[in-house]
């Protein structure tokens, strides 16, 4: 019966109709999540009159640049040196994060010790304490260690562990079957082996999933290198572009600009390891 | 043998350091901090290199932070101990919370020392005293004036443009003029469709409760609140006409656009050249540049006493700077004849020295708006533009209760009524 109306001509077939219906709300729901964005670089090549206009207009009329040219201008705001203390400083909390992770969620997950899962609920209760809380204390330790104005103010936290990454990755090395280890330790490995020969090579897609985190974090992070970093030419991308927020006028115009620059390093990271980021997550989620 | 060679290297090292540690003394750095954008912090830059040239053993370095985040930065830092030398201090809000946390230095003897006088300056001191002390030596200036479209004035036939010397109800019959529906009719004609109004003869910024609602109030002989923050006079009778008066400028005259059509414009009046007249800061210049229309400035209309509301910021020295010395001698360039003219010069910021105020400088004819006295002519009478404890979350409350009846949402007297209990709360809590 089913099948004769599946090839009748003219005859959609109930699969096909649920299908149609789900890509129509997929696109609804992708249109909704994307209009900031396109609305936001739109307005990078509006003139500052047309992006108030009401109601919007999606396509600049006319287009212009000027916008970016004079962001290239290092003189009106050093957009260049704050693109690369961006990356200066994510890059080495990113190593840094990458470091700490692996070694500390490895013994929470296979090595013994007394106590272990004390210290663990420990380390996940520093979740629960907010930034701001510990800003004051933590910045007169800095200014003791000749830290402030410094990017050690913000990558030497990374090389002591993040409590969330620690977790993520602690319940992922968790799921790797302990056989595994014990057949290296039968042939000999050291703990150190097991970690880089067998844990490591299992966990590529977590450990990409921590990489992109402590990646957008960082390079979004506007608190830390806020407090931290007075001087222009250490001040990061997402801090530098608020100077473009004046206290009675601001330049919208030059701030879209300045924002679709800020967010393309974080497009292509997110669509080139889309396939691992994912799996990560899914993996962490179903087994974890 | 080896002991004296000893001894020589330890000496040989000590003259040396020595050395060091003595041109390092010579060479002194100093923190300026302020809030800006980057049109504005070109002048500064200027300005500063001017002053490393004329002080070589001086540097300066600028910190630049916007405006929302300056304030929470400089709180970290006087926790810490950690103040720039020099910085931009807006005492119109943040005196009374920074004052007597002694992170402030009194100027006062320094300016009696150097011969420095008020009357140098335009009379903004108020808002740089606290307890009869000076924190603050002026930096710049703005004043709320009426900027106007000539070419709509010109459109509608109408020569008398708005002056000083003009009261609040001339500007509504002015205003009603140019207020035109999309058949081009003006309010004052019988079959004018308020629901299609395509030009608008005025616009005023009621929820700028110190340039609007306080400046009205002073200039009707009648207080809002009292300077220490402490006494609330909403449902006093002056204070009252002035919100039956903004009321009316959109329900009744329908000159001023209603909430929903300002909702439209996004904050962006004048410049869009669909308003005849616009009562805003003297800021809002640097953002004219390329309008297609003719424009000018004139001194605010009164409601009778001539008090205008002006408004200037400061540089402040952090009390426990390690270089006073060098500090004031910036301070002092920054705010004298020639920091000031640098100013002038960059359109960084309006001079609050008198003398670099009048000067060509400054009122330069080839650059708008010709009427530049019209700031200064505001100074006749001013607004005390002081901070007192809450005053950011009291004139939140003000604008919010009263939006209501701005909206139309609910009767003036209900809103005052409802504001007066809002905002006692606020001051009686501790």
């Amino acid at each position: 019966m089913n099948t004769v109306a599946k090839n009748r001509p003219g005859f959609i077939s109930k699969t096909t109709l649920i299908k149609v219906i789900q890509c129509l709300f997929l696109i609804a729901g992708g249109i909704l999540f994307m209009a900031p964005l396109i609305w936001l670089v739109s307005n990078s090549f509006k003139e500052n009159a047309q992006i108030w206009t009401y109601p919007p207009v999606w396509i600049p009329k006319p287009v212009v640049f000027k916008h970016y040219l004079r962001l290239l201008d290092h003189h009106y705001l050093p957009m260049d040196t704050f693109i690369i203390n961006s990356f200066k400083v994510t890059i080495g909390v990113l190593i840094g994060n990458i470091f700490s992770t692996v070694l500390v969620s490895y013994a929470f997950a296979r090595l013994k010790c007394k106590l272990k899962n004390f210290y663990f609920i420990v380390l996940l209760g520093t979740m629960m304490i907010p930034g701001q809380v510990i800003l004051i204390p933590v910045f007169i330790l800095y200014k003791y260690l000749h830290w402030l104005n410094t990017f050690y103010a913000l990558i030497v936290p990374a090389f002591f562990g993040n409590a969330f990454f620690i977790f993520l990755m602690r319940q992922f090395m968790m799921t790797i079957p302990y056989e595994l280890d014990e057949s290296a330790l039968i042939d000999g490995a050291s703990n150190l082996q097991i970690l880089t020969r067998i844990i490591l090579p299992l966990c590529k897609p977590i450990l990409i999933t921590v990489g992109i985190f402590s990646f957008i974090w960082t390079w979004t992070d506007f608190y830390g290198p806020l407090i931290f970093l007075t001087k222009m030419d250490k001040m990061t991308l997402a801090v530098g572009i608020t100077l473009l927020q004046g206290q009675r006028v601001a330049e919208v115009g030059f701030m879209s600009a300045a924002t679709v620059i800020s967010v393309l390093p974080l497009i292509i990271l997110f669509f080139s390891a889309q396939k691992y980021f994912v799996e990560g997550i899914t993996l962490t989620g179903i087994k974890g | 043998m080896k002991k004296t060679y000893f001894w020589l290297m330890a000496l040989v090292m000590l003259v040396t350091m020595g050395g060091f540690i003595g041109a390092a003394g010579k060479e002194v750095t100093l923190r300026y901090a302020r809030w800006g954008i980057p049109d504005e912090l070109s002048g500064t830059k200027v300005m500063l290199n001017a002053f490393m040239k004329a002080n070589p053993n001086i540097k300066v370095t600028l910190e630049a932070s916007s405006w929302d985040t300056y304030w929470e930065k400089l709180q970290t830092q006087v926790a810490s101990d950690e103040v720039a030398d020099v910085f931009l201090f807006d005492g119109g809000w943040y005196l009374n919370q920074f004052a007597p946390k002694g992170v402030l230095m009194d100027l006062a003897p320094l300016m009696k020392r150097d011969g420095i006088k008020k009357t140098d300056y335009y009379n903004v001191w108020d808002t740089f005293t606290y307890k009869n002390k000076i924190y603050s030596i002026p930096r710049d200036y703005n004043a709320i004036v009426m900027f106007y479209n000539k070419d709509l004035f010109a459109k509608a036939g109408i020569k008398d443009y708005p002056s000083g010397n003009m009261s609040w109800d001339q500007v509504i019959e002015l205003a009603k003029k140019l207020t035109l529906d999309n058949k081009g009719r003006n309010a004052n004609d019988p079959g004018f469709d308020p629901d299609n109004i395509d030009q608008y003869g005025l616009f005023v910024a009621t929820a700028d409760i110190d340039q609007v609602l306080e400046t009205f109030t002073f200039q009707s002989g009648g207080q809002l609140i009292s300077p220490d923050g402490q006494k609330f006079f909403i449902d006093s009778p002056k204070v009252k006409k002035v919100i039956q008066f903004l009321y009316d400028l959109t329900w009744k005259y329908h000159v001023k656009p209603t909430p929903a059509a300002v909702a439209k414009f996004q904050d962006v009046y004048f410049q869009t050249g669909k308003f005849a007249m616009v009562y805003q800061g003297s800021w809002q210049v640097s953002q004219l540049n390329g309008v297609t229309f003719d424009w000018d400035v004139a001194v605010a209309p009164t409601f009778g006493k001539k008090i205008y509301c002006v408004q200037s910021v400061g540089n402040s020295m952090y009390a426990k700077t390690k270089h006073p010395k060098e500090a004031w001698k910036l301070i002092r360039f920054l705010c004298g004849k020639e920091g000031q003219t640098i100013m002038a010069k960059e359109g960084d910021a309006i001079p609050v020295l008198k003398e670099v105020a009048m000067s060509p400088a400054f009122l330069n004819p080839s650059q708008k708006p010709l009427n530049k006295k019209a700031y200064f002519e505001s100074a006749v009478g001013i607004v005390p533009y002081i901070s007192f404890p809450k005053k950011g979350e009291i004139f939140e409350r003000i604008n919010q209760d009263l939006e209501s009846a701005y909206n139309n949402k609910k009767t003036v007297e209900a809103a005052i009524k409802a504001c007066k209990q809002d905002v006692e709360r606020i001051i009686n809590l501790d």
